[in-house]
């Protein structure tokens, strides 16, 4: 099935993606630290 | 507070897959920083709230989508044609060619394909679970799913999607 082999190859694609190494939680953390009541960059979403 | 190594335990377990989701909904690995430490900010400051729900991930998704949407949004974060060259990290083990072609393909996709395919085939989610998560009809997650893989078929058949991809990007 075609469709199968795409699905396949966008997976692999998708597992073979390498994150980065600084820690996301980290940079989240400090987010919410410097911004205000839970929503760090409220501001930015008008 | 005891919700920081709580926290800390989901994003060391599921960063991985937010990034690559991120990168596969907005075709660009930075942008995906962008968008992932955005979800992720978010989900800490709902984190009690969160937690009570049946289903974290589901909440996780749902953010991690609507930060691409209101990233988009942003002037300076509109969608560029995919004629850049690729810039996405690899771990080893898959041909880079193979993943330039998939990649050049995937990016090729209007937006809402792009979040249906990856929400059905990436995230394994049903088409109810996906129309739920971007707020749309059934029959229109059958019908992105199906003209998104026909498009990826034709991207990625053998010369033919190489060829076509090319033409496009003239």
């Amino acid at each position: 099935m075609i469709d199968d082999d795409v699905i396949t190859r966008l997976v692999d694609l998708h597992d073979h993606i390498k994150p980065p190494e600084t820690p996301f939680g980290a940079d989240a953390f400090r987010g919410c630290r410097r911004g205000s009541a839970g929503s760090p960059r409220r501001d930015d979403r008008r | 507070m005891d919700r920081e190594p709580a926290f800390s335990d989901y994003v060391a377990a599921r960063r991985a897959k937010l990034f690559r989701t991120a990168c596969l909904l907005c075709g660009d690995s930075h942008r995906a920083e962008d968008i992932v430490q955005d979800t992720l900010a978010r989900l800490y400051a709902n984190w009690v709230r969160v937690t009570r729900a049946d289903d974290v991930d589901a909440y996780v998704r749902r953010i991690l989508v609507n930060s691409h949407y209101s990233d988009r949004r942003r002037p300076w974060r509109r969608e560029t044609a995919s004629t850049t060259p690729m810039d996405l990290p690899l771990d080893p083990g898959i041909a880079p060619e193979d993943a330039d072609a998939i990649w050049t393909a995937i990016r090729s996709l209007p937006p809402g394909q792009r979040k249906v395919v990856v929400l059905r085939h990436i995230w394994d989610l049903t088409v109810e679970q996906t129309a739920a998560d971007l707020g749309i009809s059934t029959g229109t997650v059958k019908s992105q799913t199906r003209d998104a893989l026909a498009a990826l078929r034709r991207a990625l058949a053998p010369d033919f999607g190489r060829a076509s991809l090319q033409g496009e990007e003239r």
